[in-house]
């Protein structure tokens, strides 16, 4: 059982997505997160276990390679690719309550910026440290984050923003979002943002990185959707 | 007789910056480190009341903008910029980093207020590719507007004269730039395929990815020579260019991808050679000095090490950079001062040092904020 969890774990470092995919070459006609996921299912390892040992542990080790500069963006697309992969094998246990998140994070690059790839880094990062995620995408307006906070009451908000000048616009929105409720957490980054500056508009955290933001969500109380 | 666009420098003191700029590129000591904060339309064109709507959508207003816009900037920046025309200064086509993609089929969104943005990507495969390959880069999109443009630019030059205090009369719209170049290859391929699909490419499409690679690298160079022969550029062929999206690749992925490709590029010029990136680049230095073997680095980021950069580049790369934008943005002026004084201190000695933003000014950033890096050069970056 060990064995199958560090290969799923290897796969999804190494960005083996499944199969047929090319890459790494080492690992070509290997199989990939994908069926890697699906075997440890039929094999009966509980669900719980191949997320936490399989593909959060994973992505973890990613998390902290792309932290050092070890690896860069499109290894760490790959990776999240081979997650995703996984994940889709685990969804039903999902439905069934036989694997529970963590909790929601909602996330979005604020109104008016179009910059979606950091963004979507920490997205994938915060799904593979077992997080249910609702990505709003880019150019997203305070009104959209209030809404998706309606459905996912419980959810932590990250806001993201990488022009000095929507930077700006994070202030309204976190503003908007602690009026409705005051309890709700948000963490926010994306290149000119600050720790002071999240101080500054009330947000509660800021993360130069995906990594800092699953290190800040893991040590929130744990919580439901 | 139309009214003269004075403007209130002595032309005297616009050739001794050019001359102190001058000395830096060569590596000679001026009388002290010059200073060009990177100020770019974002910024300028508000400061002159008119709307990106009219900016955009009429070449005459677009050509008056950018002369007040640069009269505005001379006069209210302390800096060592010696020229007012000139791509990505003044009187040029300005559709920035919309005009690749935007001649060659991505659609480009313009809004009343606000710079405009490229649209979605649409390469997806190898038929795509052949597509791309027969389109008209030079004549189609953005580019055929390029064109008309820098006409009509042309037609009124005559009713823009403009001069500094003491000298001659000149009309910087008799020869517009057109734009050059902006996004960068792989830049481009990101505009073209979706930036995360072409990150993901560098990976499981390689090979795809090159060819698409070589392809914009043919365009780019045919449409450049266009460029040179229509504005009648100097030869030897001086030329800047950027590739910002590359910063995310790793030295290997860079190389492996991205490198023979923009070496074409590259050895298509014989002149003097400027390439800007941001963000942490310090895996690519080596590559951008030995490989590329660049004249000049260009507003790199903040997050540069400056002893990896001094090691690497010093002496050898005139380096134009790197205080952080976001505390020019929010810092207090002596806060600048500091900074700014950090990176005279660490590569001011090797010579070959402008200082500059690491990169681009943002709109509301205090004036007081930007002319702190004229003041820290004057009090700490003076070589006598
Ligand atoms: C790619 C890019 C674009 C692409 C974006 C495509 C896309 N689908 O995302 C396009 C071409 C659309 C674009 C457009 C523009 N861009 Co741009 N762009 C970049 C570029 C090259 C890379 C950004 C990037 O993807 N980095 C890689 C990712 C992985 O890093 P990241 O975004 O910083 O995210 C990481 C962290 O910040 C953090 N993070 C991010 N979000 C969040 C959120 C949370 C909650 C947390 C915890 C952490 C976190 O984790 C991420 C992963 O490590 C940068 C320059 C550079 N080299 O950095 C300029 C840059 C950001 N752009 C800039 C500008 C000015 C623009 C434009 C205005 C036009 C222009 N003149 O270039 C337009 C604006 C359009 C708009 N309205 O948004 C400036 C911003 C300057 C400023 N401070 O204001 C930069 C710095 C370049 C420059 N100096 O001119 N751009």
């Amino acid at each position: 059982m060990d064995d199958i969890l560090s290969l799923l774990c290897t796969c999804v470092e190494r960005g083996k997505v499944n199969r047929k995919s090319p890459h790494p070459a080492d690992l070509r006609d290997h199989d990939g997160a994908d069926e890697l996921t699906k075997k440890a299912v039929e094999m009966g390892i509980a669900p719980q276990t191949i997320l936490q040992d399989g593909l959060i542990r994973g992505m973890h080790t990613v998390g902290e390679r792309f932290r050092n500069k070890q690896i860069f963006v499109p290894d760490m697309l790959m990776s999240a690719r081979a997650m995703v992969s996984g994940m889709e094998h685990l969804k039903p246990f999902y439905i069934s309550n036989a694997i529970q998140t963590k909790g929601t994070m909602i996330i979005g690059t604020v109104k008016g910026d179009l910059h979606d790839i950091g963004k979507k880094i920490v997205a994938m990062m915060i799904t593979g440290a077992g997080w249910n995620v609702v990505d709003l995408g880019t150019d997203v307006p305070t009104d959209k984050f209030i809404q998706a906070l309606k459905e996912h009451p419980n959810a932590v908000v990250g806001l993201s923003a990488l022009l000095t000048t929507t930077m700006l616009n994070m202030e309204q929105t976190v503003a908007e979002i602690k009026k409705m409720s005051s309890t709700t957490k948000v963490i926010i980054g994306g290149a000119p943002v600050t720790k002071e500056f999240a101080l500054k508009i009330g947000a509660d955290a800021y993360s130069p990185d995906p990594q800092g933001a699953v290190e800040f969500l893991n040590a929130l109380p744990a919580r439901t959707n | 007789m139309n009214p003269v666009i004075e403007i209130g420098i002595t032309a005297e003191e616009i050739e001794k910056r050019r001359l102190r700029v001058q000395k830096a590129k060569r590596f000679e000591t001026p009388d002290r480190i010059p200073v060009i904060p990177a100020i770019a339309h974002r910024f300028l064109v508000p400061k002159t009341g008119i709307r990106f709507k009219d900016y955009y959508s009429d070449p005459e207003t677009m050509l008056r903008a950018q002369l007040l816009s640069q009269k505005w900037l001379m006069e209210n920046i302390r800096t060592d910029a010696h020229s007012i025309t000139g791509a990505w200064v003044g009187a040029w086509t300005d559709f920035q980093n919309t005009f690749e993609a935007g001649s060659l089929g991505c659609e480009i969104h313009f809004f009343d207020d606000d710079i405009p943005w490229v649209g979605e990507g649409w390469i997806k495969t190898d038929s795509d590719l052949r597509k791309l390959e027969k389109m008209d880069f030079i004549h189609s999109g953005i580019n055929a507007k390029q064109l008309l443009y820098r006409e009509a630019m042309i037609a009124v030059a005559e009713k823009y004269p403009v001069r500094f205090l003491g000298g001659e009369i000149f009309y910087p719209g008799m020869n517009p730039n057109l734009t050059h170049t902006s996004d960068g290859p792989f830049g481009i391929a990101g505009d073209l395929m979706g930036q995360v699909e072409a990150f993901e490419a560098v990976i499981e499409r390689p090979d795809f990815l090159r060819e698409l690679l070589h392809i914009i690298i043919d365009k780019m160079i045919e449409y450049l020579d266009h460029c040179w022969k229509v504005e009648k550029l100097p030869v030897p062929k001086d030329f800047a260019w950027t590739d910002d999206l590359a910063m995310s690749l790793s030295a290997e992925q860079y190389r492996d991808v991205v490198l023979t490709e923009e070496l074409r590029l590259r050895n298509h010029f014989d002149g003097y050679l400027s390439m800007h990136m941001c963000g942490k680049t310090d895996h690519l230095l080596k590559i951008f000095a030995d490989e590329l073997r660049i004249n000049e680095y260009q507003g790199f980021g903040y997050q540069v090490d400056l002893d990896l950069v001094s090691e690497v580049m010093g002496g050898r790369v005139v380096l134009v950079g790197n205080v952080d934008p976001m505390l020019i943005y929010s810092g207090t002026p002596e806060e600048i001062r500091q900074a700014t004084r950090t990176v005279i201190e660490k590569l001011g000695p090797k010579r070959g040092l402008i200082i500059q933003d690491g990169s681009n000014i943002s709109p509301g950033t205090p004036l007081e904020n930007i002319n702190a890096m004229m003041e820290a050069a004057e009090l700490y970056g003076r070589y006598e």
